[in-house]
């Protein structure tokens, strides 16, 4: 039994597809932009964690569930937490205070922009999976069929 | 609860409240760092980018003065969200975790129960 992707109107597909690359470039352009504009790590992951609804309006809950990882999101959010105060601790390591910049003037890399990449990729991997979650109880699965589909595409 | 228990409790709180009526006690006698004084407030409200600065005292004037020169950022905002406060950007990313937890283990009860009555269904198949 081949199970296909609800269809959808092909005017909320083309348009998906038109702006899901550009939404998902500015959102990266708003988070690497971050250490020469005020602020970025919140503003550029939520921009880039929208896509997904992209996603659902032009292929639906079914495009949804096969192009994300769920889990996978949910624990590198974790691993993008520690690495925020894993390199704001490297200050105290060097005698100086936390989220301290050791490297000094002079030089374009300091230690505020991966912390401010860091704080990107933990919203956006934790407002994708919030907003997983939030499809999957608008749009439940239609029937038994589809969910063993399912397990055996996993 | 216990007797030992009770008292151990009783300790704990008389020596937090020790230390908290301390540190009060302390900060009332040390000397004031920043009152206020020799701020303009009108001034600062109407012409911002006239305003003196260099007689600021505290925290501001460094942040105001010497940032750029401390963090070796590009921008004065970004510093100071990162940099000077970045135990506040820290305390929301942990806000974060904590919200979709919560929302997690909400909303993960239904899609679980959904799973169960289709496993239920394959074995009876």
């Amino acid at each position: 039994m081949k199970k296909t992707y609800k269809k959808t109107p092909i005017i909320s597909r083309c348009a998906s597809d038109l702006f899901l690359p550009l939404a998902c470039v500015f959102g990266c352009y708003v988070v690497l932009h971050g250490s020469t504009s005020p602020g970025g790590g919140f503003q550029g992951g939520v921009l880039v964690a929208s896509a997904i609804l992209l996603v659902f309006l032009g292929y639906g809950g079914m495009g949804v569930k096969h192009s994300f990882n769920e889990h996978m999101l949910h624990s590198s959010e974790t691993v993008a937490e520690i690495m925020y105060v894993v390199i704001a601790l490297v200050g105290v390591f060097t005698g100086l205070n936390f989220c301290v910049n050791f490297v000094f003037a002079g030089q374009q890399v300091d230690t505020s922009i991966l912390m401010n990449d860091a704080v990107g990729y933990h919203v956006m991997a934790g407002i994708t999976c919030l907003l997983i979650m939030m499809l999957s109880v608008l749009e439940p699965d239609d029937g038994p069929s589809q969910g063993e589909e399912k397990e055996d595409a996993a | 609860m216990s007797g030992t228990k009770r008292i151990v409790l009783a300790l704990t709180l008389v020596v937090l409240l020790g230390c908290g009526v301390w540190a009060g006690w302390r900060m009332a006698h040390s000397p004031s760092t920043y009152n206020g004084e020799g701020v303009d407030l009108v001034e600062l409200y109407e012409n911002p980018s006239s305003y003196d600065n260099s007689g600021a005292d505290g925290a501001a004037a460094i942040m105001v003065n010497e940032n750029l020169d401390k963090t070796a950022a590009d921008n004065v905002v970004f510093s100071v969200v990162f940099n000077f406060r970045g135990y506040d950007t820290m305390g929301e990313s942990f806000i974060l975790i904590a919200a979709i937890a919560g929302s997690l283990v909400i909303l993960r009860k239904a899609a679980h129960s959904g799973k169960k009555e289709e496993h239920n269904h394959e074995e009876n198949v």
